[in-house]
Parts: C-alpha cells; sequence; structure tokens
C-alpha cells in the first residue's frame, strides 16, 4: 500500500510540475540536474534528456551561476530564497530575464540531498513594464520630462533612417546613450556599436585609430591595424567631442561622410565605409564654425539632423525618476537591497544645481550604495557638499527645489506664450498679478519684446 | 602568432561569459606558459576591451549574449561560444583544431542551433597535447 501511495504522489507531483508555466529542475549533491520539467525546456531550449545529469549551470546559464547561485545559498543556510531576479542566456543567444527561487531536497531522514529551482520566465512582464512606463524609458534614458519626450520621439524617428546625427549637450547629459539608443533602435542594432572619443587622443594617433594602418605605414606600424571607420562595419560609429578635431582631420573626416569611403594609412586603395555616423559635443559647433575653427561644409554634413539635450537643471522633475532608476541598477550590480532615499537625502538632492548633469548624479548614487549598509540612502551618504547645503533644513532645501521647480514652469509657460504675461497667467491659472509677484520673487526677466505685438519672423 | 581567452571557472569554461569573472590566456605554441587574469567586473564590453588589450584575437566561452557576440566580432576577434567542459580539455581540443562548438557544446547548444560560430580556423598544423 506504502509503495502504491509514492508512486500516486510521484505520478501526481510529475503531473503538476509538467503542468506548470514556470520552470522548475532539481540538482544532487554535485550540481548535476536530476529532474528537469517541460516548462524549463521551453524557457531554456534544453531538451530534458540534454540536460538531465549535466550541470545545472551549463544548463541554465545564468548571471547568478558564478557568483549568486542561489542554490549553493540555500543548500549552505537551509533557507529558502524567493524570486531572485536575474538573467540567462537562452541556446539562440537571447538575453531573457528571470526571477528564481530554491528550496532544500532532503530524503526520508532529513538529510539534504541536493536542492531544487523554479524560474519564470519574466519576457513579458518586462515587454509590459517597458509599454506602461510608455515615454519614461528609451534604452539606458530615463525621463518623464516633456522636452526629453520630444528628444524621445526625435530618437524613434532617426533611428529608422541612416542620417548623420549631431547630439548637442553639456557633459554627463547622456549624449552617448542617446547615440546607443538610436544604434539599438535601428536595423544596425545587431552589427557593431563603436565608440571614440576624439578629445581624448593626440591628432596623429586619432587619425591612426580612425581610419586604421597598413603594416609600414610610420615607424612602429610592425602589422596592418584596421580603423575604427572598419570595425563598425555596417554598425554604427559615434565620435564624441568632434568639435576637439584638427582641420587637417576634419578635411579627412568631411571626405569620408561625401564618398563614404576612406583610406587606411599607407594603404593603396580606398575602402567603402558603411558605417552609420553619429556625432557629439558638448561645444555649440555652429559658434565655432563662426569663429572659424571648425569647417562648415563639414558642421552641415554632421549635423543632418540635431538632437539638443537638456541640462539636468533644466528637468529637475526628472530627478526622483532617475534616483529611482539608479537604485534598481545599483541594487543589481552591487547586489544591495536598497528601497529609497529618505526625504532629507531627496530634498538635498533637489537643491542641488547638477553641473555634472546625469553623470554626476550617477557618482553621487554609486558613492551612496557604497557607504550604505542599511535600505535606505540617507543625508549622511551624500558628499559633505551636499550635506552643507541641507544644513538650512530640509523644509528650506525643499522651498528651494519647489522654488526652481516654479520658475522653470514660469519660464516654460512664457516661452509657450510668446513672452505675453496675460496668457500666461490663464495657462497657469492664476491672477495676473501673482505672475508678476512671481515673476519678481524668482528673478525672470521680462521678455525684451512684448508678447501683446504679433509674434513676426524677425523676432527670436 | 594566435593568442586565444579561455573565460573559466572551477577549472571548466565560464558558464556565462558576460559575468565571466576568470580568463586563462594561451598562446597557440605550446611552450609558451599560460596566463591567468581577472577580468574586470563591469559590462560584457569592458571585458571584451580588456581581452583586446591583451591582444586576444581568438575567444573561447559559454553563453554570451547576441549583443555581445557582434560586439566581440567587432574587436576583431574570432569567437566560440556556448562551448562547455574541462578547459585543459577544450584548450587541448582548440590546439588540435578541433570544431569546438561540436565536441564541447553546451547541452542544447550543439551544431546548428543557429549560434554564431566566429571566422573559421586556418588549419594550423597540429600541436602535440600539452
Amino acid at each position: 500500500m506504502a509503495g502504491d501511495s509514492d508512486t500516486t504522489l510521484t505520478t501526481s507531483t510529475d503531473a503538476i510540475l509538467e503542468s506548470i508555466s514556470d520552470g522548475v529542475f532539481t540538482v544532487d549533491d554535485q550540481w548535476r540536474i536530476t529532474s528537469f520539467n517541460r516548462a524549463a525546456e521551453e524557457i531554456t531550449g534544453t531538451s530534458r534528456q540534454q540536460a538531465i545529469g549535466q550541470l545545472c549551470s551549463e544548463v541554465f546559464r545564468s548571471s547568478m551561476c558564478e557568483n549568486h547561485c542561489a542554490l549553493r545559498q540555500t543548500l549552505a543556510d537551509g533557507k529558502p530564497i524567493i524570486n531572485r531576479t536575474g538573467y540567462m542566456i537562452n541556446a539562440s543567444g537571447q538575453r531573457i530575464p528571470i526571477s528564481i527561487s530554491t528550496a532544500v531536497l532532503r530524503d526520508h531522514q532529513g538529510r539534504i540531498i541536493g536542492g531544487a529551482e523554479t524560474f519564470r520566465d519574466l519576457s513579458e512582464v518586462e515587454a509590459l513594464r517597458k509599454q506602461l512606463s510608455g515615454q519614461r524609458q528609451l534604452g539606458d534614458l530615463v525621463s518623464h520630462s516633456p522636452a526629453m519626450h520630444d528628444i524621445f520621439q526625435l530618437i524613434t524617428a532617426v533611428a529608422a533612417s541612416s542620417s548623420t546625427v549631431l547630439i548637442q549637450g553639456e557633459t554627463g547629459t547622456g549624449k552617448e546613450l542617446v547615440a546607443r539608443a538610436i544604434h539599438s533602435l535601428s536595423d544596425r542594432s545587431n552589427q557593431p556599436f563603436v565608440a571614440l572619443n576624439c578629445g581624448a587622443l593626440p591628432d596623429n594617433l586619432l587619425e591612426s585609430e580612425l581610419f586604421g594602418h597598413k603594416k609600414g605605414a610610420f615607424t612602429g606600424a610592425i602589422a596592418d591595424k584596421p580603423g575604427r571607420f572598419s570595425l563598425a562595419g555596417r554598425g554604427t560609429l559615434f565620435l564624441d567631442e568632434i568639435g576637439e578635431i584638427s582641420p587637417a582631420l576634419q578635411v579627412r573626416l568631411l571626405r569620408v561622410l561625401q564618398e563614404h569611403q576612406f583610406e587606411p594609412l599607407g594603404a593603396r586603395h580606398s575602402e567603402p565605409c558603411r558605417a552609420r555616423i553619429l556625432a557629439a559635443t558638448n561645444r555649440h559647433l555652429d559658434q565655432l564654425v563662426k569663429d572659424g575653427s571648425f569647417r562648415q561644409d563639414l558642421f552641415y554634413r554632421i549635423q543632418v539632423v540635431q538632437i539638443d539635450l537638456p541640462p539636468l537643471r533644466q528637468r529637475m522633475e526628472d530627478l526622483p525618476l532617475l534616483v529611482e532608476h539608479f537604485i534598481l541598477r545599483f541594487n543589481q550590480l552591487q547586489h544591495k537591497t536598497i528601497t529609497a532615499v529618505t526625504p532629507n537625502a531627496l530634498a538635498a538632492l533637489l537643491a542641488h544645481d547638477w553641473p555634472g548633469n546625469v553623470r554626476e548624479l550617477e557618482n553621487v548614487m554609486e558613492r551612496a550604495f557604497v557607504l550604505c549598509q542599511r535600505n535606505e540612502i540617507d543625508l549622511e551618504h551624500l558628499p559633505a557638499t551636499f550635506q552643507r547645503q541641507s544644513e538650512q533644513g530640509p523644509t528650506q532645501a525643499m522651498a528651494a527645489s519647489r522654488q526652481q521647480h516654479e520658475r522653470q514652469v514660469i519660464i516654460a509657460a512664457l516661452k509657450r506664450n510668446h513672452g505675453n504675461r496675460a496668457a500666461t497667467a490663464r495657462q497657469l491659472n492664476i491672477h495676473k498679478a501673482t505672475l508678476y509677484r512671481k515673476m519678481a520673487r524668482l528673478n525672470i526677466t521680462l521678455p525684451k519684446r512684448d508678447g501683446r505685438q504679433t509674434p513676426s519672423h524677425n523676432d527670436d | 602568432m594566435a593568442t586565444a581567452g579561455f573565460t573559466i571557472w572551477n577549472e571548466r569554461i565560464a558558464p556565462v561569459f558576460d559575468v565571466a569573472g576568470q580568463l586563462l590566456i594561451v598562446d597557440e605554441r605550446p611552450d609558451v606558459a599560460w596566463q591567468r587574469l581577472t577580468l574586470p567586473e563591469g559590462s560584457a564590453l569592458d571585458k571584451l576591451w580588456f581581452l583586446r588589450q591583451q591582444q586576444v584575437t581568438i575567444l573561447v566561452c559559454g553563453a554570451m549574449t547576441c549583443s555581445s557576440y557582434y560586439a566581440a566580432c567587432g574587436y576583431g576577434m574570432t569567437v566560440y561560444r556556448f562551448v562547455a567542459g574541462p578547459c585543459d580539455q577544450v584548450i587541448d581540443g582548440w590546439r588540435h583544431q578541433l570544431p569546438l562548438e561540436s565536441h564541447f557544446p553546451m547541452p542544447g547548444c550543439g551544431r546548428g542551433k543557429g549560434h554564431g560560430q566566429g571566422r573559421q580556423r586556418r588549419n594550423h598544423p597540429s600541436h602535440s597535447p600539452r
């Protein structure tokens, strides 16, 4: 009877395991797979026959296997792990987001004989999450500011073309992220994305790095070396700090853009350039053209489409969202479980001017993650300058940030209404006198042109 | 002379390149000593950049995402991915010019699965096992 009941139990357990949509596998004490259900076959792309008897890490292929194996941790301390997230790589090389849970397997005497791991494919959840967050995220760019939404739409539109794009913005605003987003949304996404900082290399090195060289082209050229144009192939070549290149190199670059071919140093023949060129600068290229230090013809070749990234101080409404984004990211990278920043810390972050933009915020958050041993990042985990700024108290810091936000809203509304203060007040749903008072208090200068006049084409 | 990089873990090919921590650099010439290096933490691109700095032209690894694979190819590397097994046997196989992806496949990732195999190696003269 006991045998019959055991068989019935096994059969029903098997039936349950086969019917669920979560992948389940069990391992022995040597990490070799002893059972593998139908969903596990589907998610990993590996059949049961191929999986049984193999090392779980080579079948499961998860980002956690090598350093953060949940099953190893469970077998070491006997505690189950529920819903740890990561990703696995299926047999086609696709990255699949997953959550895993683990449990210890014991025999009738209660001795540990292995472990069980269930894993859930989160691809659909991830897709839905992205759909719900809608325009809040594009690639690694995160924003819900209207200015950035326009840029998101522009990125999506230009990704479909092969046009050269000029990305302008202060340092740390995310120019390379924009370039990567354009690449990943384009039909070149399966091809290489190659980046080069033109400001980081002296002219002769930069030339060799861009175009490559042939053996014997100059002293020390002991072998052929492909340049970035070659390495980019049919992908995307991102040239950062384009405003720093010399006039001589500008001529060579112009030729590549015009003729779609280039000559490696010391080569006898030209090679075709099939890569899409994206360029970026933190300087105003049009001003450099006026000054005569940047060629006008090259400027027009590069600036087929121009994307201007606003500095962080002009989109402070994004700061809490960016903080949330970095918390998620650094939790994954540093394997921590920080949930939030305290109101005091957030107030201090909001009161800062962020001259280094999003990169500065990223560095501040990374530093806070290193120092924070609790679940919440507090003021003490921020750099000293932030703590001094907030010595005036969180209420004052919050007031300062509110004022800054208010100022931006009024300036934007004035711009929309061509400086017409009555229309601006109506749009903001405040009395005209309140608007005047706020403009005086927030030091908003009045537009030179009277907004009641019809805007003419000559007006700025 | 070709220099191959093998990402390793527990003396086997590491299961996932994108998070691998250890690298074994092996020269085609059997008399050149192997080098064991720590790969930089961070993204797969950081690891590929490190491999490039080490003059690695052939990469043998476990599972690798398509994006990392294309990036490696962009750096001019020949990639043998979805390879599994004890590293000394795989290295031996490489020196004997065995087709690594079909001789040492990860379970479920054998030939014909459509994953990349990098450029074909030229025919090298056979080397005696280590």
